[in-house]
């Protein structure tokens, strides 16, 4: 054979293997699936729990009441009737007392009051807790009066972050 | 003798050559003319560490802080209110190993400040080699291994082409890459064919990140739901190559076989309708890279010591118990109450008490009626004489009594356990 041949073979050869064992992967190769995604319980939620590392107030330049709010809409809540359970309201680790409960909504008032170094008191902040269970929603809204009164409030959750709980008593 | 072997060797290789036609024909055939379609789909859920126990097993707080780590997370302050700035922020959390373990999390930002829409990204022609190490120009880049302290800089993760992350994938680890491009060609008419022949010319869009942000914040603006934090799935098949890593090789691997290969990732979102006003609404804890952004510029001067939560507790919270020898009913707080008190630390309670409750006559504090939890101050409104039964108020470290003039505190020898200030008013 002249030299040219035996180059031929081996080049050949090569493609054959290389087809070989594309032919084999390709075979073998199925539809697969790999992991799954589950956010169906990401939709709603069976207890009210709201957690966040900050609230920042908003205050409305055409409102005249001084208010400053914090709205968020939320994940609605299942199973909240408070015409028949009974609940209970933790902010912060802080069960908020004379919570008013009703069928499908509840208000809490807030008082924090804030002191110096020297232990004087500085802030005496109160703040409205407001949450609307609706039936695609849950609306909660945070308000106090007054700049002062809202930036300690503010400076307070971002120090510690905002827990806030609506738990059943059973 | 030799040439004997030589024959032999040549009818080998001209066998083997032959086989090899024959192969790459089958090859051919089946490739072209045979072959199914094959489809692969991975998911991506939730990038939590195999070392993390079961949600079950968690605290409502450990739940907060664990549950929730998806491998894109976007906050969109949208500034619809005029009253702020216009925020857009995506979070990518991923692995800096295969073993997939909380030791070995990892996350790295990019931030907008701005509204940065698909119509804005503009066709800049570049290299090949700029468009894989270059990061998008106009962001701020963070990164994090603990989640909470974030840093920018040249020695965070780079977001370009080249960069790979570890993700979890039912909890076996894969590789990440944005890698992937967008071809398509261009015709033109040519003067010297007689306008008959059109010459393609071909384009190539090599994806970078700046893609993948202007297409999340296009699915969280338009996600049904609205304002608010929601979850949605977004399709990255056409960004991200997923490699998986083999155990026995202890290398990624590519998949060069399946047709279609289709990769969902969940994308949990904050979308506000209010613009952004200060850095603690940043996932990164940062505005332009600063971690004091704000933009009042007459802020109020925040600093304190301590807080403490207020209480004020009247007849309504108290538990009543009438006595015959007094003539009247002592108030007390029940076990649960206490303890709750007891366990909250910082709450300052104030307690006011009104002699005078509807048809009924309180006459003092009963027995253990308050012990055992702070109290600020005790008011008490009336007239007569108000008694204060054995450790009514021990261990309560009550600063200020406070009562109306014409009532006098008849206090038990071991009523309280500390001194206070007596007020009349």
């Amino acid at each position: 054979m002249k030299w040219y041949n035996y180059v031929i073979c081996f080049v050949l050869i090569i493609v054959g293997v290389f087809c070989g064992t594309q032919f084999y992967r390709e075979i073998k190769a199925k539809s697969y699936i790999n992991g799954s995604i589950n956010i169906t319980n990401k939709f709603s939620q069976e207890s009210f729990n709201y957690s966040s590392t900050s609230v920042v107030f908003y205050h409305d330049l055409y409102d005249d009441t001084d208010t400053y709010s914090f709205e968020k809409d939320l994940l609605k809540v299942d199973n909240f009737n408070g015409k028949i359970n009974t609940y209970q309201v933790i902010l912060n680790d802080y069960i908020l007392l004379d919570a008013e409960i009703n069928a499908g909504s509840l208000f809490a008032t807030v008082k924090i009051d804030f002191y110096n170094t020297t232990g004087n008191l500085v802030e005496q902040a109160t703040m409205q807790i407001s949450v609307l269970f609706l039936s695609n929603k849950t609306q909660l809204t945070l308000a106090t009066t007054g700049k002062q009164n809202a930036s300690f409030l503010e400076q307070y959750f971002a120090d510690n972050g905002i827990r806030l709980r609506v738990i059943q008593i059973l | 003798m030799t040439n004997t072997l030589k024959v032999i060797g040549n009818c080998c290789l001209a066998f083997l050559a032959v086989i090899g036609v024959g192969v790459s024909l089958v090859y051919g055939y089946y490739h072209f003319f045979i072959r199914d379609i094959t489809v692969g789909t991975n998911y991506i859920d939730n990038q939590i560490g195999l070392d993390i126990i079961n949600a079950a097993d968690l605290t409502e707080n450990e739940k907060n802080e664990f549950e929730d780590r998806y491998f894109l997370e976007a906050n969109f302050y949208s500034n619809s209110k005029h009253n702020g700035i216009a925020l857009q922020e995506l979070k990518l959390n991923y692995f800096t190993d295969y073993n997939l373990l909380s030791t070995g999390y990892r996350a790295s930002g990019m931030q907008y400040l701005g509204d940065l829409k698909q119509e804005d990204l503009q066709l800049v022609p570049t290299t090949e080699s700029q468009a894989n190490r270059d990061e998008p120009s106009g962001f701020s880049y963070y990164d994090t291994t603990n989640g909470i302290n974030w840093d920018g800089g040249k020695l965070r993760t780079q977001l370009n082409r080249e960069s790979t992350f570890v993700i979890s994938i039912d909890n076996q680890p894969y590789q990440i890459q944005l890698d992937k491009t967008y071809e398509w060609t261009t015709y033109s008419r040519q003067w010297y064919t007689l306008w008959i022949w059109n010459k393609p010319t071909k384009h190539i869009w090599l994806y970078t990140f700046l893609d993948v942000f202007a297409d999340c914040m296009q699915a969280v603006r338009s996600n049904s739901a609205g304002y608010g934090d929601y979850y949605i799935t977004v399709d990255l098949s056409e960004y991200f190559t997923i490699r998986a890593f083999e155990p026995e090789s202890g290398k990624y691997k590519q998949d060069d076989v399946t047709d279609i290969i289709k990769t969902y990732s969940v994308l949990k979102f904050h979308y506000d309708e209010n613009g952004a006003r200060n850095s603690t609404q940043s996932m990164f804890n940062c505005i332009d890279c600063n971690p004091s952004y704000d933009i009042e510029d007459d802020k109020v001067d925040t600093t304190y010591w301590q807080e403490r939560f207020v209480y004020t507790l009247t007849n309504e919270n108290l538990d009543l118990r009438y006595s015959e020898v007094y003539g009247g009913y002592f108030v007390a707080l029940s076990i649960d109450t206490k303890t709750m008190f007891a366990n909250m630390p910082r709450a300052k309670v104030n307690i006011t008490i009104d002699m005078d409750y509807g048809d009924k006559k309180i006459v003092g504090i009963n027995y253990n009626g308050f012990e055992n939890f702070e109290i600020d101050t005790l008011t008490i409104n009336g007239t007569g004489t108000f008694y204060l039964l054995d450790k009514s108020l021990f261990n309560t470290q009550v600063q200020v009594i406070q009562h109306s003039k014409n009532l006098q505190l008849n206090l038990a020898t071991d009523a309280l356990n500390n001194n206070y200030q007596e007020v009349a008013v």
